[in-house]
């Protein structure tokens, strides 16, 4: 191990990378930092040899445990940083100083997250993910990205809001700040579990992921893809494993966006439901609870941050050659971007779960501790699901992208950096599938599991080529529902649509009833609406200055800050 | 005349095509999917039967059932693509639903 390296949380370096980043006006500059950070990250990483607890901050009275190092967090923090490192090369050809430093900012915070040893240092971490990653959705710089950004910090500022009102009220009961098993039971449990149930996209919780991360930028959302939803992940695991409401929370999280997969013509928004079908997995393996399960869910979490950032990556790739991911205006792409799809293809069978592949070591896990544990109607779900795996994520995006009907787009190959991240992933993918022992040896528990016996290898491939003789059917008979332009409604509809029509009548009343005010109540009442107009009103005193969407980020900012103070204080 | 001319079209055409991606066109040809499709086909029956020739333990007792993944895995890809059509009909807008209602998208 490196023994003269201070025993600091692997968030630093980044988060100072991050910072960096926004100051530099250099281009080449920049992108060192950007990939010499995560090194460094990991330089701190090895450093530690034994589990403890290190890098405590004393603020106010209050002991802020910045660096909890054990199995746990030691799996979530590698691949953070695997998944930061990649990033960084993937983004070598991006040009955007704002991009470059959020991008940094927002994995250093879902490091310091994941080593955070109390509830307090996680939710400043927990908040400065919300705040840092709705930059990589501005950044895409168009009015519905904006939008999409703002829904996103709302949800995550409430998810946030409700993770401190919960610590509060479970360190006052229990006189610990402590973030270890806190269970539904207890006092603030519920909140806990529903902040952390935001960010893990819950069902019905679930569609700020789809409506925000489609509409990010080419590395905007490989980014996104990483760290946010695992982070919720981890927490689950530390907070409520064992649970055993989660494991029908998981199954349902498996199955239902497989349904929504196939209608739908955005292939990142098909990734997306993907990654809410991929977290259920490991929600289900958290519910359950075993070391086994458990084991299963940090396995899942480490190899589906790299497959499923390899599938963003070549769509991120497809989207910055042809200008779009629509599946209807896409086809044929395998004879501009052939190394592309060779890397969407691996990417593809991995999460698939085909032998050889890292899907196929991680995912037996949680399938065989769910079958042990005797959740058979789960199990089952599970297995659905790993049939619907194959059909978006394995099939959909491969196929539709780069194979199908030839859409006569003739394009260059990817930049030569992206191409360079999605082999390092691709290989990835591969090594942790070949070689599985590497991957079990940093699980948190120690395990004696063979995931290659014959039994296992013969049941997966019974589902996934029976799955793909379906696929063949179906294609062959024009059962397959085409690909065509739409917009598909989900959750979001509630908030889009009919909140934004209840916002509109209530406006609509508000102006009768001002109008109303003025006339019964003469010059005085229409100098008082005049007033609250000229406060209050979109081009009012109140947000003349200052964007809308720079207010919000403070507004969440100061009310973090403010609720903190209040808590030390008294 | 017109068949030089075909000729240097069909140069244009193969020309754009990276020279990679050359060695795989056969990829698009109707009778080799055709063939894949007979072979996964094969494939899955094969892999079903070779349950009938060695028993595969499992935690769930009737996933020892012979052939259940296979049956399993080819009922749920079924079952979520066909569903897909009703739901289409259910919650499928056009593309610019939420742009009519808030200048979105």
């Amino acid at each position: 191990m490196i023994d003269a390296l201070p025993l600091l949380s692997p968030a630093w370096p980044i988060i100072l990378g991050g910072l960096l980043c926004g100051l530099i006006p250099w281009y080449g500059l920049r992108k060192a930092v950007s990939l010499a950070m995560p090194l460094v990250a990991m330089a701190f990483w090895f450093s530690v040899d034994q589990p403890g607890t290190f890098g405590a901050l004393e603020v106010a009275g209050f002991t802020f445990e910045t660096f909890r190092y054990d199995g746990l967090s030691r799996v979530w923090g590698l691949i953070f940083i695997i998944a930061t490192f990649l990033n960084s090369i993937y983004g070598l050809h991006d040009r955007d100083r704002l991009q470059d430093a959020t991008a940094l900012i927002y994995a250093g915070a879902g490091l310091g997250a994941v080593f955070a040893g109390d509830l307090l240092s996680l939710f400043f971490f927990w908040e400065l993910t919300a705040i840092s990653s709705v930059f990589l959705i501005w950044a895409s710089r168009n009015p519905a990205a904006f939008r999409a950004g703002l829904r996103y910090l709302a949800i995550h500022v409430l998810s946030g809001v409700l993770l401190l009102a919960g610590s509060i009220i479970y360190a006052t009961n229990t006189g610990s700040w402590a973030f270890n098993d806190i269970g539904l039971d207890a006092p603030g449990g519920v909140l806990i579990f529903l902040a952390f149930g935001i960010k893990c996209a819950f069902p019905l919780l679930h569609n700020w992921l789809q409506d925000a991360y489609p509409k990010s930028t080419v590395v905007g959302a490989v980014v996104l893809s990483a760290f946010t939803t695992k982070l919720a992940v981890y927490a689950l695991a530390r907070g409520f494993a064992g649970t055993e409401m989660l494991i029908w929370i998981g199954a349902v999280m498996t199955a239902f966006p497989v349904f929504f997969a196939v209608i739908e013509n955005d292939l990142r928004k098909v990734l997306a439901y993907s990654l809410n079908n991929q977290l259920g997995f490991m929600v289900v393996g958290i519910g359950v609870g075993t070391e086994l399960a458990l084991n299963g869910a940090a396995a899942h979490a480490f190899v589906h941050i790299i497959y499923k950032a390899l599938l963003f990556m070549s769509m991120g790739a497809v989207l910055y050659r042809v200008g779009t991911v629509k599946a209807s205006e896409l086809g044929g792409l395998f004879k501009s971007m052939p190394y592309s799809a060779f890397f969407c293809i691996i990417g593809a069978a991995s999460i698939s779960a085909f032998p050889l592949m890292s899907g196929f070591v991680a995912k037996s896990l949680t399938l065989a501790a769910t079958a042990q544990e005797g959740h058979w109607i789960a199990w089952l779900v599970l297995v659905f699901a790993s049939a619907g795996v194959l059909e978006h994520s394995g099939i959909k995006i491969p196929y539709f992208a780069f194979f199908s009907h030839d859409s006569g787009k003739r394009v260059k190959e990817a930049p030569w950096n992206m191409l360079l991240a999605m082999g390092i992933a691709a290989f990835l993918c591969v090594f942790i599938g070949v070689f599985p022992g590497y991957l079990y040896a940093i699980l948190p528990f120690d395990m004696d599991y063979q995931p290659y016996t014959f039994d296992h290898i013969v049941g997966q491939m019974q589902l996934l080529i029976a799955a793909m003789f379906a696929f063949s059917l179906l294609m062959r008979f024009g059962l397959y529902p085409a690909e065509r332009p739409s917009v598909n409604l989900d959750t979001d509809w509630l908030y889009r649509r009919v909140g934004d029509g209840l916002f509109k009548w209530a406006w609509a009343m508000g102006g009768r009833l001002s109008a109303s005010i003025q006339n019964r109540f003469g010059v005085a009442g229409r100098a008082l609406t005049q007033r609250l107009f000229n406060l209050f009103s979109p081009a009012g005193a109140l947000s003349r200055d200052v964007p809308s969407g720079l207010l919000a980020i403070w507004t969440s900012v100061l009310l973090g800050l403010v609720m903190v103070i209040a808590y030390v204080a008294g | 005349m017109s068949e030089s001319k075909s000729s240097k079209t069909a140069k244009k055409t193969m020309d754009e095509i990276h020279p990679v991606s050359r060695l795989f066109l056969w990829v698009e040809k109707p009778a080799v999917h055709l063939i894949f499709l007979i072979f996964l086909g094969i494939a899955s029956f094969a892999l079903g039967a070779l349950d009938f020739l060695h028993h595969r333990h499992e935690y769930v007792d009737w996933a020892e059932w012979h052939g259940f993944y296979a049956w399993f895995g080819f009922a749920g890809f079924t079952l979520a693509v066909l569903a897909g059509w009703p739901l289409r009909k259910l919650i499928g807008r056009p593309e610019d639903y939420y742009e009519k209602a808030a200048g979105d998208d």
